[in-house]
């Protein structure tokens, strides 16, 4: 007995059908149920836009190759086998189940992996996996496409089994797999922990100045910021057909959106504004190494100035019709992609190569400043490379780990690049909180901080600020040492009342009229580099006693200070002095009576 | 000395003897007469909300709130000088009552309205039409 599936459009990994899923269903799927529909809409997208996974088949093989033995349909006539052994054999008649038996330590993580689909076989394999008790701990049917795969950590010592079968009891002459007893073995990025979570479907990521990171969610259409302290919030929502996004050389937040343009958005308010357009599905995008930014388009590249003016345009040959998902410039200059293949290409010059064939869907690419590259594959690992494309360290991280990954550096909270390097997870084989979560790598697999390509925006240091309402106050907003010739100007946001900003010293000055927080955007020029700032200003209210207030109207000398007669009269009626006005409105906003500065009658 | 002049010499000398010897008593010194005084505004406004208002004379203590719906906050500035604040709604009245020290004396002692506000806090910009009174409480009309 055989069963055809039937596998949607979108399933086929077909540009067209992508595309449109992003721009119109997807946002759709994830409105309509929000928690079932998030994982069925993360799923269709991830399809969509990737295809069906195509795996390695099975796991670098270090143990024997095992043909079954039939009889070995029951856990009682298991075939021995040992971990990392590879078993062949065959789903024949119809029904039939072949079990392995072997025995693992506690502690051992186990990826068992069978490769039916992926040799040519008919069959669709399912995996059962039993304990030592006999009962089933583990089940999967379709991972890498129809073939499928368990990962388990073995709680204790003993004999366990593992049994294929075919889907629906489906078997014959010709359904032949392979099952690979893989044992996972952690790299030195391992393990990994959660950066943020909560997300959907995260893709495109972008390390911004003070420590954040901005994330573009392509299921939920939106823009979120991850804070140093972990915490996410929405800038943007309902932005369509959102793919990726990129800090420029300017400090600039952009993104691209599949209809057609790229676009900056204003990192404090999420507002958003056309920087380029007329594009033609523009996918992933890198800046260069002198700034200009590099558009991936639906059948070549297009780069651009730092205002936005188109430059030049390379068609690509050798990865003709594929879809490019991700791109990074190498500390040389060079143009790396990827696409939903098992490729990294390079552009040179004018033309596209092929630098690293994997066996998996190769995603998500960084360069660290040495020009070692870090590859995430669409099944959970994060490779390196060095800067020949040799396999450097097989395994960096692959705890906690599913596609389809991005990767990226994270900036420090001074704008410097770090060796924290963070994978997004759509979350192919996870729960959350991984799935739909951002994890970082250990820092001892990481082996130098990242590249940064482009011009490195201005460094402006300043972030914070203190100040109280009626007192002068003063800020020297700081460029990098060794700049000077600095103009400064308020690019976004609004300064707190009663103060200003000098553009030619960066010095934000005056008298704040009023208390609260206050965030506003700076952005500095010098010497052809722009900086841009995020500026959170409070402003205090100082304490001042009602009977300091009533002391200084009855003409205690000294009971208030000018800063506090002026805060008074701001709050007040701000007729530019202190008077019995002030006094009644500081009353009526609920200030106690408390012990009066000099010995006065009262009478309430 | 001219005979006028001398003349007019004899008459001063005469009017101070005559002045000194007035049955040969000593001089009487009247005691002060201690009371109450009542404080009052007139205003033509009907939202005044509070003010700030000094009163002089010989001493001021005890400054007590002339009505239950005002609030009033004090102090002796001197001796002979009370400052308060009245807050509340404030009408055309009595607004304070203060002990002082000599009743007799009552003329000596005044008011002035140095400041008031609106019941949103916004200040008079000229105290035309309002004055602050001094009349002892057991005077007619003292409202005390």
């Amino acid at each position: 007995m055989s069963r055809t599936r039937t596998r949607p459009l979108w399933a086929h990994g077909c540009l067209c059908a992508w595309v449109a899923l992003l721009v119109t269903a997807g946002p759709v799927l994830a409105q309509a149920r929000p928690e079932q529909a998030k994982a069925a809409a993360a799923q269709a997208v991830y399809r969509g836009l990737f295809g069906d996974p195509v795996a390695p088949i099975g796991p670098a093989r270090v143990g024997a190759e095992v043909n079954e033995s039939e009889p070995n349909g029951s856990l009682s006539d298991a075939d021995a086998v040992e971990v990392e052994d590879v078993a062949v054999g065959t789903i024949d008649p119809a029904g039939d189940q072949d079990f392995y038996w072997f025995t693992v330590g506690e502690g051992t993580t186990l990826e068992i992996d069978v490769a039916a689909r992926r040799i040519g076989s008919p069959l669709d394999p399912v995996l059962r996996l039993w304990s030592p008790a006999g009962s089933m701990v583990a089940y999967n049917d379709d991972h890498y496409g129809l073939d499928s795969r368990i990962v388990y950590e073995v709680p204790r010592s003993g004999v366990y089994a593992v049994s294929v079968a075919g889907f629906g009891g489906e078997g014959g002459p010709g359904y032949h797999y392979r099952l690979n007893l893989g044992v996972v073995a952690p790299g030195p990025g391992d393990p990994t922990t959660i950066f943020a979570t909560g997300f959907t479907g995260p893709w495109g990521l972008a390390a911004g100045p003070e420590g954040r990171l901005f994330v573009a969610d392509l299921v939920r259409s939106r823009l979120q910021v991850v804070g140093s302290d972990g915490e996410v919030n929405t800038l943007a929502e309902n932005v369509e057909g959102l793919f990726d996004i990129a800090i420029d050389g300017d400090g600039r937040l952009l993104a691209t959106l599949l209809t057609g343009s790229v676009v900056e958005f204003d990192p404090e308010t999420g507002a958003m504004e056309t920087f380029i357009n007329g594009l033609t599905r523009p996918t992933a995008f890198a800046v260069g190494l002198d700034g200009s930014l590099w558009v991936a388009e639906s059948e070549g590249f297009t780069s651009f100035d730092r205002s936005g003016e188109r430059i030049e345009r390379l068609e690509r040959s050798e990865s003709e019709g594929e879809t490019v998902i991700s791109m990074a410039v190498s500390p040389a200059g060079a143009l790396h992609y990827t696409t939903e293949r098992q490729r990294v290409y390079r552009v040179d010059e004018t033309e596209d190569h092929t630098v690293i064939e994997s066996g998996g869907v190769l995603e998500g690419l960084a360069f660290d400043q040495d020009g070692y590259l870090y590859v995430a594959d669409g099944m959970g690992r994060v490779d390196l490379y060095d800067p020949s494309y040799a396999l450097a360290v097989p395994v960096v991280a692959r705890s906690n780990l599913g596609g389809p990954s991005n990767l990226v550096f994270l900036r420090d909270s001074e704008g410097h690049m770090t060796s924290r390097l963070l994978v997004s997870n759509w979350g192919r084989g996870l729960e959350p909180p991984y799935r739909g979560g951002i994890v970082e790598l250990d820092l001892e697999g990481v082996r130098a901080p990242g590249f940064l390509a482009g011009l490195d925006y201005l460094r402006i240091s300043g972030a914070e600020a203190e100040a109280v309402m009626g007192a002068p106050f003063a800020h020297q907003l700081e460029a990098e040492a060794g700049v000077s010739g600095v103009s400064w100007q308020l690019e976004g946001g609004e300064l707190p009342p009663g103060l200003t900003l000098i553009a030619g010293t960066g010095l934000v000055e005056g008298i704040p009229e009023e208390a609260g927080s206050w965030t506003f955007r700076i952005r500095a020029e010098a010497d052809g580099r722009v900086g841009r700032a995020r500026i959170t200003v409070t402003v205090l209210e100082p304490v001042v006693t009602v009977a300091s207030i009533a002391n200084h109207l009855l003409g205690v000398v000294g009971a208030l200070t000018v800063d506090h007669e002026r805060y008074l009269d701001l709050r007040g009626n701000r007729n530019g002095r202190l008077d019995v006005g002030d006094y009644l409105l500081f009353r009526a906003g609920g200030a106690s009576t408390v012990s009066l500065l000099e010995p006065i009658g009262r009478e309430e | 000395m001219s005979w006028i002049k001398k003349g007019w010499s004899a008459l001063i000398l005469a009017g101070v003897i005559a002045g000194c010897s007035d049955e040969g008593s000593d001089p009487i010194i009247e005691p002060p007469v201690p009371g109450i005084v009542v404080i009052s505004l007139s205003t033509t406004n009907v939202d005044d909300g509070a003010a700030l208002i000094s009163v002089t004379g010989p001493g001021l203590s005890a400054v007590q709130s002339a009505s239950g719906s005002t609030e009033i906050e004090w102090r002796l500035a001197s001796p002979n000088e009370i400052r308060a604040i009245v807050m509340g709604d404030l009408v055309t009245g009595p607004i304070l009552t203060a002990q002082a020290a000599d009743l007799r004396r009552l003329s000596e002692y005044r008011g002035t309205v140095e400041e008031v506000a609106d019941r949103d806090g916004v200040l008079r910009a000229g105290l035309a039409g309002y004055a602050v009174t001094v009349v002892s409480q057991s005077a007619p009309g003292s409202g005390g």
